[in-house]
C-alpha cells in the first residue's frame, strides 16, 4: 500500500504538510504538478478522501477559520474524490462523490478545526515557489498584526491600497527605468510592465498574494521586479530622513508623491505592513516591515521631502476669491493674466487670515497630481504655499 | 537493546528516552494482536513517501487520552477500534514524543527484538 495514490487523475502528488500522523500520516495536504492542493483525510486502510481546496481556503482550513466538517461537507467544488488503493499501491479507483451524498459517519464531528495558527504558511513559500518557477514576480503583503485576530478587511480602505500601491510601483518603474516624468500620464507599456495581479486571499491577520502579470525575461529582471525592489528598499529605510531624502530624490518628485499616498492609506488603515517578496530571480526577493508607528513617521518625512523636491512657482496676482472655511483660494496672475485656484496648504493659513480680495500679492504655489481613479489620467493642482502682500 | 535489521542507523535517534509508563495505542482485536502492532514501514512494504524512515519503523502511541478522542471525532476508523494501554515499569524499547499540531501528546515508540508490542497492551475498557 502506497500513502499517495500514482498513475491517477489527481497527478504526481507531493505532501507539504502533515497536520495528523498516527502510523502514518492520517491528515495532510499534498499537491500535484499543476499546484492543485488536496486535503487528504484517511477513512480506512485502503481509502483516502481527498478534497481539492483553492490557496485561500486551504489557509482558511489551517489556521482553523473553518472546520475540518465544512472543508469537506462544503467543499468548494461541491464534491470530493474517494481515491480506493490496492495493498500493492496501484490507485484502484478515483470516484467523485457530491459532498451532499457523504455519509455521515465518513465526516470530521462538525466541531474538529485545525490550529496552525495564523503564521504564514510553508505552503504560502511553496505557492510562491509556484509563481517562481512561471517567472512572475510573486508580492505578499500582511496586514493587520498589530490588531491580532482581525482577519477582515473593509473593501473602502483596502481598495484605495492597492490602488496607491500598484501607483507607487508604476512611478517607481518609470523612475527606475530612467523615462521618469514629474507630470502627464505614464506611458502605457510601463503600466503594463509593472501591473500586479492579486492572486488569492489569507485567512488569519489578512494576508494578500499579487503577482506581476509580467514575465521574467531571458536577463531575469523585469520592470516589476525593478519597482519592487525601489518598493522594497523604501520600506527598509522606514523613517529615516535622510535616507528617505537620498532616495526620493534619485527616484524623482513622482514616485515620492504617490510613496506617499500608500503611506496615507496605511495609517488610515491603521496596520502594521509586513511584505515578503518572491523574486522570479533567485536572491533577489526579501523581507520588510513597517509598524504603524514607523509608518506614521515616515509618512510625515516624506510629506517634507516632497514639498522639497516639488516644482513651485512664484507669480505676482490680485486675489480673486477666498473661502477660510473650506481652505480654498482663487488668484489672477497679473503678467498673463493667467488664473490659479486650489486648496490652501496648511502653511499658509496664517497668510491668507487677513487677506483681502483685490489686494495685490506674491503668491507661492506647489505643483500636486491628482489622478482620477477610473481612467487614470492625471491633473495638476496648484496649491497655496504662501501669500505676501506687495 | 538490539534492533531489527531493517531499522535506518542512528534509529531510535539519539534522544529518544527509555519507554517507560503508561501510554496508549487504538487496537483492531480484543485481545491486541501482532496485526496490531506492526509499524508502518513494515506494513507499506518500505513504501512511505512523505514520512521520515526512523519514525515509520516505530509505533504511534499517545500519553493523553484527549487526543484518544480528538482522532475519533476526525477519523470514522477510529471510532471502531478499542483503545489500548501499555504500563511499563522497565524499560522496553525507546520513546520520543513527537507531535503534530493536531495531536500533541503523540509519542513514537522503538519496539527492540525479542518483545511482542502485543502483549504489553491491554484494552481498556471504555464506557461509549
Amino acid at each position: 500500500m502506497r500513502l499517495l495514490p500514482t498513475n491517477s487523475v489527481l497527478g504526481t502528488l507531493e505532501i507539504v504538510e502533515i497536520y495528523i500522523y498516527y502510523d502514518g500520516p492520517r491528515l495532510f495536504a499534498c499537491r500535484n504538478k499543476a499546484q492543485q492542493i488536496f486535503l487528504a483525510i484517511w477513512m480506512n486502510d485502503n481509502e483516502w478522501l481527498y478534497v481539492p481546496v483553492s490557496p485561500s481556503r486551504f489557509q482558511s482550513v489551517r489556521s482553523g477559520a473553518i472546520t475540518l466538517f465544512e472543508a469537506i461537507r462544503h467543499a468548494e467544488d461541491k464534491s470530493v474524490l474517494e481515491v480506493k488503493m490496492s495493498l500493492e499501491g496501484q490507485t484502484l479507483s478515483v470516484r467523485d462523490i457530491p459532498c451532499e451524498d457523504l455519509p455521515a459517519d465518513w465526516l470530521p464531528d462538525p466541531g474538529e478545526r485545525l490550529a496552525y495558527g495564523d503564521a504564514k504558511s510553508n505552503f504560502l513559500s511553496s505557492a510562491s515557489q509556484l509563481e517562481r518557477d512561471s517567472g512572475r514576480e510573486v508580492f505578499f503583503i500582511r496586514l493587520y498584526e498589530n490588531q491580532p485576530g482581525r482577519s477582515e478587511v473593509p473593501a473602502k480602505r483596502l481598495g484605495p491600497l492597492l490602488f496607491t500601491f500598484q501607483e507607487a510601483l508604476d512611478a517607481l518603474g518609470q523612475s527606475i527605468a530612467g523615462e521618469s516624468t514629474n507630470r502627464g500620464p505614464i506611458p502605457a507599456g510601463m503600466l503594463v510592465a509593472t501591473q500586479m495581479s492579486l492572486v488569492s486571499t489569507e485567512a488569519g491577520s489578512f494576508g494578500l498574494t499579487l503577482a506581476a502579470s509580467s514575465i521574467q525575461s531571458l536577463f531575469g529582471n523585469t520592470v516589476a521586479a525593478d519597482a519592487l525592489d525601489g518598493f522594497v528598499s523604501l520600506i527598509e529605510i522606514g523613517s529615516d530622513i535622510q535616507k528617505l531624502t537620498e532616495q526620493l530624490v534619485k527616484l524623482k518628485t513622482r514616485a515620492a508623491s504617490k510613496y506617499r499616498k500608500f503611506l496615507r492609506e496605511v495609517v488610515s488603515t491603521n496596520t502594521d505592513l509586513t511584505i515578503d517578496w518572491n523574486s522570479a530571480r533567485p536572491g533577489r526577493g526579501r523581507k520588510a516591515r513597517m509598524p504603524i508607528s514607523t509608518a506614521v513617521d515616515a509618512l510625515a518625512a516624506v510629506e517634507g521631502i516632497e514639498t522639497k523636491l516639488s516644482e513651485q512657482l512664484q507669480v505676482e496676482c490680485v486675489l480673486v476669491g477666498l473661502n477660510i472655511r473650506k481652505r480654498t483660494y482663487e488668484i489672477n496672475e497679473v503678467r498673463e493674466q493667467k488664473k490659479y485656484s486650489g486648496r490652501i496648504a496648511d502653511e499658509a493659513v496664517s497668510d491668507v487670515q487677513h487677506a483681502r480680495i483685490n489686494d495685490r500679492y506674491t503668491a507661492t504655489l506647489r505643483e500636486n497630481f491628482e489622478t482620477n481613479p477610473v481612467t487614470g489620467e492625471e491633473k495638476s493642482k496648484w496649491e497655496l504655499v504662501a501669500l505676501k502682500q506687495l | 537493546m538490539a534492533w531489527p535489521e531493517y531499522f535506518p542507523a542512528d534509529c531510535p535517534p539519539d534522544d529518544a528516552t527509555d519507554a517507560v509508563g503508561n501510554f496508549y495505542r487504538f487496537a483492531e482485536s480484543d485481545p491486541v494482536t501482532g496485526k496490531d502492532c506492526i509499524c508502518l514501514w513494515i506494513r507499506q512494504n518500505g513504501n512511505i513517501q512523505g514520512a521520515n524512515k526512523c519514525g515509520a519503523c516505530g509505533l504511534s502511541v499517545f500519553t493523553d487520552l484527549k487526543d484518544a478522542d480528538r482522532l475519533r471525532k476526525i477519523f470514522k476508523t477510529y471510532r471502531k477500534k478499542h483503545l489500548a494501554a501499555a504500563s511499563l515499569a522497565t524499560p522496553t524499547g525507546k520513546i520520543k514524543s513527537t507531535p503534530t499540531s493536531a495531536i500533541k501528546s503523540h509519542h513514537t515508540w522503538w519496539v527492540p527484538i525479542g518483545v511482542q508490542a502485543e502483549t504489553l497492551l491491554i484494552v481498556v475498557k471504555e464506557h461509549k
